[in-house]
């Protein structure tokens, strides 16, 4: 027994030290020595905490961002998850110097922890680098054609859209309906209307994220994906069968950055803010499937990001607190007792 | 029940052995709690060993030890969600945990743990019998792939069975959003429990009783009823036991092909991930709680059917 | 027992079945995705600096935790069948506690306790860090993993009963004798089929660890966290499985050394 122990743990230390010789660094960026695992060590490190999907524009962010002068020599960790268990992890002390979420309440989180300064949404773009708007997913050829928000309720229609329950960033999936059929939140009934019926009699399977509902459908459930135009881009650029349509109204997905406190790193971490409003960060932005910020680069991606007729913002329904409440809070928030309904 | 041990291996060892009848006296310590069957047995324990007191101090320590160790990992991590799960007060637990949403998702998850804990009993003793005591080309293979859902990520196990079960199933069976959906994911990650608990029970038991058995005119089923189950009830019911336990908690792998629809396949992992989306801690700990306590009660029951099992099986002569 | 023939192939027909549907199916097919673009496809996924650095520490976090579990397991099993002591069933029934909780719920039972804020939280103080640090994602898996052991050799050690250990005892063999020539040698394979499920699942534990850690790619990712980055943030879904499939053939190889070792074991 006691040689079988043995043996078996040499050998597993054996494959431990094989290894172990290889640094550690992502598939995709240069990183840190892999020995550095205590944050802060190197003042030039930077803890990225964002929500999964825009790694894809970080991926070229960083990069550019380090041959700028500000950047030079600054090295980035960056972990990327669902943007609530984000915000929750770095409430709970990960140690983070920049983050960036899908939704303003996820960094009000931080705001009210003391760990974001209040004052993190007081630039010019008031502390949103870059957004999309909500957009539906049809299969190759739009074969239930599908253009408008109306055009989902016709019947055999089957919609797939996250639990936005499960998953705050969903919640913007059915924002966009809401506030075009309510007119902004002018006629609320008319865009609960909408949702019940949207929610009771086509939204069948409710994932928990937005990406398990992209897979579910990729898989075949659902005629319809609501979803954010960025992910759609991104489906579509890997040759998967779907394309999309945005409704000549939807609604603006604005996804907020920001700069820890108090971190040995605040400096670089500012410095990575400030370079994402840049028109050189834009562009990699847009290049990225994201609608920039910068008017001047939003014209220059015109032809890439159609603006539609009318774009909502969720200013235009009073703001988070104000929806987090009013739709969407335990019980009491309209859609959340849609939800409810829904199986009953 | 007589004991085949590999003693053989050890001279000195094979010396000690004594010829062996009857009931292990090793067996009538599975029930929880104070032992009844050891009281109105001679306890030999503590009589026949020379060095009784050094014992005590060592197992006193050795107690110490164990509890010291279940408390740091297993007791404070649950003594903080019990905290938690109260913060409110018990009308707060109690609210949450009543909530309709959070007590379908609580039915939903112990009918369809049940029912795979049950399949899997069932299933796994025989997938455990047929690897001891069957033998066949590829046997060997068998054996080695009963783990691998431990080791797979839930979500990888996940995107392949809704591939393989899914709307797009390329062998026409769709289970998608539903119980069944839910029924195979689980049974998925929970297989390898009761294969793995019998198995080593089933190779140190001795086949020359049930050969006996046989040999006395008994049927196959009424040697199995009556030799080889009671001797694998203890492993079958703590598999079991176990794979209840997992099926209620688990999570990754019935996200995707259950669908989570609220009161239909939305099972309490999910809930409680969903309360804690919406930042309502509280509830989430109370479910969580909740799904412990039936867990809790479950698995004492099984305990109490098995060392009654056992106390039958060292009575009959 | 002398089965039929009939029976036999009848019981072998249902198990293998069973198993080609619920597990070989799905096997197969992420094997076949993995190997379908070739093995040097599989190979550089595989061994990427994120993928190597994932790999060390899932055996760096399996390395830790199969001993510990090991020991303390088997104690705990001892201690269960053989001892009496007040609370005893307590303690039987807390062992399986760590399958029920949902792996969610234990990161957020372990930032309770050990986070910055929870009742352990001084240890942060002293620059120590748990949670968000290696020791957290080691307690996590130690919580999800801890039952295997124990529960493996319970039975074992009712089956086997306690005469022999006595007669060694009593024939003046000291504690550590008995155990190390009679009890161990009898519990083995009980023991390899724990070790070879906390391997597997110590590399498949995703729920706990992912709250605990600091999901940094290269620092403090595992293998397991890895499959799901590449899956979900990377939309890799090839990347995923064939990282999957490596953690699959650590837990194969596992099982095949143990067995090995312990077919040498019981041969000489």
């Amino acid at each position: 027994m006691s040689p079988r122990l043995a043996i078996a743990a040499a050998t597993l230390s054996a494959a431990l030290g094989l290894s172990a010789c290889a640094g550690g660094s992502s598939d995709v960026v240069d990183q840190p020595g892999a020995t550095n695992a205590a944050a802060g060590v190197q003042t030039s490190t930077v803890n990225l905490y964002a929500y999964a999907v825009p790694k894809v524009a970080f991926d070229v962010l960083i990069p550019a961002f380090q041959k700028t002068p500000a950047g030079a020599g600054v090295q980035f960790q960056q972990s990327y998850g669902a943007s609530g268990d984000q915000s929750r992890k770095v409430a709970a002390g990960a140690p983070a110097d920049f983050v960036n979420f899908s939704v303003e309440p996820d960094v009000t989180r931080l705001v009210d922890a003391g760990l974001v300064d209040a004052s993190w949404n007081a630039n010019a773009h008031k502390g949103i680098p870059f957004g999309s708007v909500v957009t539906i997913v049809v299969r190759k050829g739009n074969p239930k054609g599908i253009k408008t928000w109306d055009d989902l309720l016709k019947p055999g229609v089957e919609v797939v859209t996250p639990n936005p329950f499960s998953s705050g960033s969903a919640k913007w999936n059915l924002l966009a309906p809401y506030a075009v059929k309510s007119g902004g939140g002018a006629n609320k009934q008319a865009g609960l209307d909408y949702i019940s019926k949207l929610v009771i009699e086509h939204v069948k399977i409710q994932p928990k994220s937005g990406r398990e509902a992209t897979e579910a459908f990729l898989q075949g459930s659902g005629d319809a994906l609501l979803s954010y135009e960025n992910e759609a881009l991104f489906i579509e650029k890997k040759g998967d069968p779907v394309e999309h349509v945005t409704p000549s109204e939807t609604f603006k997905i604005e996804n907020p950055a920001a700069v820890l406190k108090g971190s040995p790193n605040v400096a670089k971490a500012k410095a990575f803010n400030d370079y994402l409003y840049t028109p050189e960060a834009q562009k990699l932005i847009a290049e990225a499937g994201f609608r920039p910020v910068d008017v001047a680069v939003a014209k220059e991606f015109a032809a890439r990001f159609p603006v539609p007729a009318k774009l909502w913002t969720i200013d235009d329904l009073g703001g988070w607190k104000t929806v987090d409440s009013s739709l969407f809070k335990k019980d009491v928030g309209a859609i959340a007792v849609i939800y409810d309904k829904a199986t009953k | 029940m007589t004991i085949h041990t590999d003693l053989g291996r050890s001279a000195a060892a094979a010396a000690l052995l004594h010829p062996r009848t009857g009931g292990s006296d090793g067996a009538e310590t599975t029930a929880a709690g104070p032992d009844p069957v050891g009281s109105d047995r001679p306890d030999h324990r503590d009589g026949s060993s020379a060095s009784t007191s050094r014992l005590g101090g060592i197992r006193s320590l050795g107690v110490g030890v164990v509890t010291l160790w279940l408390s740091v990992i297993v007791l404070l991590p649950l003594a903080a969600l019990t905290v938690a799960a109260f913060g409110d007060g018990w009308a707060g637990f109690w609210e949450a945990v009543t909530a309709p949403a959070a007590l379908a998702a609580l039915w939903v998850t112990v009918v369809v743990s049940a029912g795979v804990a049950l399949l899997n009993a069932v299933m796994g003793t025989v997938i455990a019998w047929v690897l001891v005591r069957d033998s066949f080309p590829g046997q060997r293979f068998v054996n080695a792939i009963i783990d691998l859902p431990f080791a797979l990520p839930t979500i990888v196990a996940s995107i392949v069975l809704l591939s393989l079960y899914g709307p797009n199933s390329p062998i026409g069976v769709h289970l998608n959003a539903t119980r069944w959906g839910l029924i195979v994911a689980l049974a998925f990650v929970t297989l390898p429990f009761v294969v793995r608990s019998v198995q080593p029970v089933l190779i140190e038991a001795d086949r020359e009783v049930e050969e006996a058995a046989a040999s006395l005119g008994a049927s196959n089923l009424t040697t199995f009823r009556r030799i080889i189950l009671p001797t694998l009830a203890p492993a079958i019911l703590s598999g079991t036991g176990l794979a209840f336990a997992r099926a209620i908690g688990e999570y990754g792998s019935v996200v995707l092909i259950g669908g989570n629809i609220p009161r239909e396949t939305q099972v309490a992992s999910q809930y409680i991930q969903q309360q804690i989306e919406i930042d309502s801690p509280q509830a989430a700990a109370a479910v969580s709680v909740a799904l412990l306590a039936i867990a809790f009660a479950t698995l004492l029951l099984l305990r109490v059917v098995a060392s009654r099992s056992q106390r039958r099986e060292e009575r009959a002569p | 027992m002398n089965t039929s023939a009939t029976t036999r192939i009848g019981l072998r027909t249902i198990a293998l079945g069973y198993l080609l549907v619920l597990i070989g199916l799905p096997i197969g097919v992420i094997l076949y995705r993995t190997f379908e673009p070739g093995l040097a496809t599989f190979y550089a996924s595989i061994s990427t600096p994120a993928a190597i650095s994932a790999l060390n520490l899932s055996l760096l976090i399996v390395g830790i935790v199969v001993p510990i579990n090991v020991v303390f397991g088997v104690f705990t099993a001892i201690a269960l069948v053989r001892w009496r002591f007040p609370g005893r069933g307590v303690l039987q029934a807390v062992v399986d506690l760590p399958f029920a909780v949902s792996p969610v719920v234990v990161g957020v039972a372990l930032i309770m306790l050990w986070g910055a804020g929870g009742w352990f939280g001084a240890i942060e103080g002293t620059g120590f860090r748990v949670i968000f640090g290696l020791p957290g994602m080691v307690i996590a898996t130690i919580f999800v993993t801890l039952p295997f052991v124990v529960r493996e050799v319970e039975p074992v050690l009712h089956e086997i009963g306690e005469d022999q250990e006595q007669a060694a005892s009593t024939l003046g063999a000291s504690r550590w004798q008995t155990f190390w020539r009679i009890t161990l040698p009898a519990i083995r394979w009980g023991l390899t089929y724990g070790v070879v499920l906390t391997v597997a699942r110590a590399l498949g534990e995703f729920g706990a660890v992912i709250m605990v850690s600091s999901g940094f790619p290269g620092v403090s990712q595992t293998l397991t966290l890895l499959v799901h980055a590449r899956y979900i943030d990377d939309h890799n879904t090839y990347g995923a499985y064939a990282a999957a499939t490596l953690l699959m053939g650590i837990a194969l190889l596992v099982l095949l050394l143990m067995t090995v070792l312990d077919r040498k074991r019981s041969d000489r």
